[in-house]
């Protein structure tokens, strides 16, 4: 079972996924929402996904007409998921929130092309200059991938 | 000195000041990996009479017996870590800049929980959490105490 949760416990959650599939997003608004250099995205079917605690929803507009809803613990501010209009059936995890992150693997980057510059990548992990031209099917071969 | 900008993914959080330093680093430490729900935050020194909030106050997480960390209530981005006494500084999150390039890496802290794979980089200092000695005494304080 992978488990994982907030900063203040308040929100926890259960995957029941095998493991998680997980790349690294470049662009300025996961640099800004994570306030790191890059966030990370693990795919998971929001069937698979259970929670529980009071989370927040800060939602905005994406480039392609879509919007992607930015879930949060309303007690410490821990960004848990997102989950986009154009795809519910599919939440991406903050994956920084599990209980145990010794496992999470660098399979992708995307969004590179604004990569802060001191970030210096494996070259032998896929990378995108910018993204994938259909991120949700994308997403869901990532995931499939064995 | 350099000039900075910087706020929250919504953008009802805002700052603007000047830091003394380009040095940033990344936090491998567990807390900094849920709160930016990745493998490692971003931060750069900052003095707090040097930078200036408007907008919507932060919201003030207390994440250990000594310090806080900031958030935006509204959309969950993280901003800062600060102690609570006996500093005048504060850490902002790099990725809260609106201009991340203007500070580099320099050091990386909380390394006993690195992820390997994310980030490359073997070349520049790499700092335990238990030897750091503000924290190490801080700590120190806190079991002393109880
Ligand atoms: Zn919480
Ligand atoms: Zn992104
Ligand atoms: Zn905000
Ligand atoms: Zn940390």
């Amino acid at each position: 079972m992978i488990e994982g949760g907030c900063q203040c416990g308040a929100v926890r959650y259960r995957v029941s996924a095998a493991d998680l599939k997980v790349y690294a997003c470049h662009c300025r608004e996961c640099q800004r929402q994570s306030g790191s250099a890059f966030a990370l995205s693990a795919p998971v079917r929001s069937a698979d996904f259970a929670l529980t605690g009071d989370v927040g929803v800060w939602s905005r507009g994406t480039a392609s007409g879509a919007r992607t809803a930015c879930s949060f613990c309303a007690a410490c501010g821990t960004r848990i998921h997102h989950q986009s209009s154009a795809a519910p059936e599919w939440l991406t995890l903050k994956p920084g929130t599990l209980d145990d992150t010794s496992g999470l693997f660098a399979r992708a980057h995307i969004w590179t092309a604004h990569r802060q510059p001191w970030v210096i990548l494996d070259p032998a992990v896929e990378a995108f200059e910018t993204q994938p031209a259909d991120l949700p099917a994308w997403r869901r071969r990532f995931v499939e991938a064995g | 000195m350099i000039e900075i900008e910087g706020g929250c993914q919504c953008g009802a959080v805002r700052y603007a000041g000047t830091l003394d330093t380009d040095e940033a680093y990344f936090c491998h430490c567990r807390m900094c990996q849920r709160a930016t729900g990745g493998v490692a935050a971003a931060l750069v020194n900052a003095r707090r009479d040097a930078v200036t909030w408007s907008g919507r106050p932060r919201d003030l997480y207390r994440s250990s017996p000594f310090a806080h960390r900031g958030h935006c209530a509204l959309c969950g981005t993280p901003l800062t870590f600060e102690y609570d006494a006996g500093s005048d500084m504060l850490d902002l999150t790099v990725g809260s800049l609106d201009e991340p390039g203007l500070v580099r890496l320099a050091s990386h802290f909380g390394v006993e929980s690195w992820v390997p794979g994310w980030i490359h980089d073997d070349t520049l200092p790499h700092l335990r959490t238990d030897e750091h000695p503000p924290l190490v005494e801080r700590w120190a304080a806190v079991h002393k105490a109880e």
